[in-house]
């Protein structure tokens, strides 16, 4: 029903309904562009009679990626994380970019107190696939304690190419459990041997190196990396 | 200017992170020689079994033979002076040198 004035006496309890509302109720409110766990939102709880209450973010939906960082930026010499905490059992950073150097490795260690692990305890074992302009094969890509990883094997630096990977790390903070990872990477190989490779693989953080890593760092073999293009996710249980 | 991507944030490399950085590179330059064969490496091996099934045929002719047999003696047989040459690539990116020619079948 329309009012045109306040009765006498103020406005009574659960008198004021959705005709009274004007849309910038909502709209005419800053936007915000990210959520902290205890924003809140407002519900009609249906195990109350519909009344009105208030649930926050962190209350809302199950487990789901979270966007914790990124960036989209060139000439860099890395790309470094040092955002973990048990707050997430997984991390996964997606990312992409273009070699400066031509044949140049993308290459990856792990950090703890913002220090890169430079033991030789990265163990990897990776298939490969590989496509040239008149045939196909396959093969794989390993090493057995390295002091660092190999997320791609001599990439082209035309600014064409796509270089890109998906890697997930699994309970990094873990202080019994070695950290493991999955990596899934797609490159064009320069330098002769011209071939466009995917490998997929897992890679074991042996040691203390799998123990407390508190961050992660990506670098090319050599020069920066070129129109860098990442993101990194953790895992929200609940 | 080199710069690092750390926690969101963009900024110039300190003297340390600046001498590592070029260490880095410069271990790439003394390391071309290595990754050049390890490359040479690959294309012997994908040639190498791309043509097993003229072993397994029995009916390989002596041209045959000779290559595969160049092609594994290949990293004692050439210098290292001689990687550029084996890894030089024409303008459609088709490597030039004659060892990774197969022979007519």
């Amino acid at each position: 029903m329309s009012k045109s004035q306040i009765v006498t006496g103020g406005i009574a309890d659960d008198a004021i309904s959705e005709e009274h509302l004007d849309s910038t109720l909502i709209t005419g409110q800053t936007a915000i562009t990210s959520l902290a766990d205890t924003d809140k939102f407002l519900v009609s709880d249906a195990s109350d009679s519909g009344n009105l209450k208030y649930v926050e973010k962190q209350y809302i939906g199950g487990g789901t990626w979270v966007r914790l960082n990124g960036t989209s930026a060139t000439g860099l010499s890395d790309i470094t994380y040092d955002n973990f905490s048990s707050t997430y059992q997984v991390y996964k950073i997606i990312g992409s970019h273009t070699m400066s150097t031509d044949n140049a490795q993308t290459r990856m260690r792990v950090r703890k107190s913002g220090s890169d692990q430079t033991s030789n305890h990265y163990r990897w074992a990776f298939g490969e696939t590989a496509r040239l302009i008149g045939s196909a094969s396959t093969g794989e890509n390993s090493s057995w304690n390295n002091d660092h990883v190999r997320i791609t094997k001599g990439s082209s630096y035309a600014v064409a190419h796509p270089t890109g990977f998906e890697f997930t790390i699994y309970s990094p903070s873990d202080s019994t459990r070695q950290s493991a990872c999955f990596l899934n990477s797609f490159f064009y190989e320069s330098g002769g041997t011209n071939a466009w490779k995917a490998w997929t693989g897992s890679i074991w953080l042996d040691s203390t190196t799998g123990l407390d890593i508190t961050g992660i760092k990506f670098y090319p073999e050599s020069g920066t990396f070129i129109n860098a293009k990442y993101s990194i996710y953790g895992l929200k249980d609940s | 200017m080199v710069k690092r991507f750390v926690d969101g944030i963009v900024r110039d490399l300190t003297t340390d992170e600046q001498a590592e950085y070029e260490a880095r590179n410069k271990a790439f330059e003394d390391n071309k020689a290595q990754r050049q064969l390890e490359k040479i490496r690959d294309l012997r091996l994908r040639l190498l079994e791309e043509t097993d099934w003229w072993v397994l045929k029995g009916e390989m002719t002596d041209e045959q033979k000779a290559w595969r047999k160049s092609l594994r003696d290949l990293p004692q047989d050439y210098e290292e002076i001689q990687y550029d040459e084996l890894l030089a690539l024409d303008e459609q990116g088709n490597l030039t040198h004659s060892i990774w020619t197969q022979p007519t079948e």
